[in-house]
């Protein structure tokens, strides 16, 4: 079993727990199977190892702890629509925020290159009739700005792919506070 | 070892772990494997009644671009292992008259 499909089917088998339990345990092994395959071992024998879906479940049922919450269904619908709400809500916001900078990073990338070619290309034709020493430095810096300018934006879409997993745990993070704070409170 | 006093000492080991740094999941086990059998399953619930006890708290922090969970220890859980000193002088004496076939050594 691969790390998704594992995810998917240990998301699913928490169905009868409320939605803050049920992401901090997904996230938990989430952690782990990335932890191991960062230290260099095989993802599917580590996720071998874990052992059963179903014996995972009863392992952390069996805890006190967890069996009360459990029981405890009462505002589960409630905080079932809010914990998506609050999904669908991160995830646009993410996604207006990448729009715009991967714009910017598109414009800054696509004007660089232009300007790269117009001072190169210039700087050919005129090459013939012998050009003065601050025409050579004005197509020179064209180049580097050009250069400069195409390069920031290659980093800007590098950011936004780097930022955008931590953005959306994050996000996810404080959703799961919030539903874990209105649920002590409807205790 | 008994499921009951294995329970107990799977905690206590869990909150030795952390005494001197701050640690996360799959690195608890590493650290602990060593000493007594344990689970990525049955560890989760026990991080859980660490914190619930407050003997440990929790945040996240970016590593390659991902969050990670961290557990510290708070001084509760400092107070919590210091309690073992005791217990072991009384657990001793238990074991010593177990182990002396009834008492009658």
């Amino acid at each position: 079993m691969n790390k998704y499909e594992f995810i998917y089917k240990l998301d699913k088998a928490l169905d009868g727990f409320s939605a803050a339990e049920r992401a901090e345990i997904v996230r938990y092994y989430e952690e782990l199977i990335q932890d191991a395959r960062d230290s260099g071992e095989p993802e599917n024998a580590f996720i071998d190892r874990l052992g059963s879906i179903e014996t995972i479940i009863r392992t952390i049922k069996k805890d006190g702890t967890f069996l009360s919450n459990v029981k405890e269904k009462k505002d589960f619908q409630l905080r079932k629509v809010f914990d998506v709400t609050v999904r669908i809500l991160g995830y646009s916001l993410f996604g207006i925020f990448a729009i715009t900078v991967g714009s910017i990073a598109f414009s800054l990338s696509v004007t660089g290159i232009s300007t790269v070619f117009v001072a190169v290309g210039a700087y050919l034709r005129d090459s013939v009739a012998d050009p003065s020493t601050a025409t050579l430095i004005m197509y020179a810096g064209g180049t580097l700005l050009g250069a400069g300018l195409f390069l920031g934006g290659i980093w800007g879409f590098k950011w936004i792919i780097k930022i955008s997993r931590v953005i959306i745990e994050k996000s996810l993070e404080f959703a799961d506070k919030i539903i874990k704070k209105i649920g002590e409170r409807n205790k | 070892m008994d499921a009951q006093l294995k329970k107990g000492f799977l905690e206590l080991l869990v909150l030795a772990s952390l005494k001197s740094a701050a640690s996360y999941g799959y690195k608890i086990i590493q650290d602990v494997s060593g000493i007594i059998d344990i689970s990525e399953s049955t560890l989760y619930p026990i991080l859980k009644r660490l914190e619930q006890q407050e003997f440990v708290a929790t945040y996240t922090e970016e590593y390659n671009s991902r969050l990670r969970r961290y557990y510290r220890i708070t001084p509760a859980g400092i107070a919590k292992l210091r309690e073992c000193r005791t217990d072991f002088e009384e657990t001793k004496k238990i074991y010593d008259y177990i182990l002396s076939e009834g008492g009658r050594s």
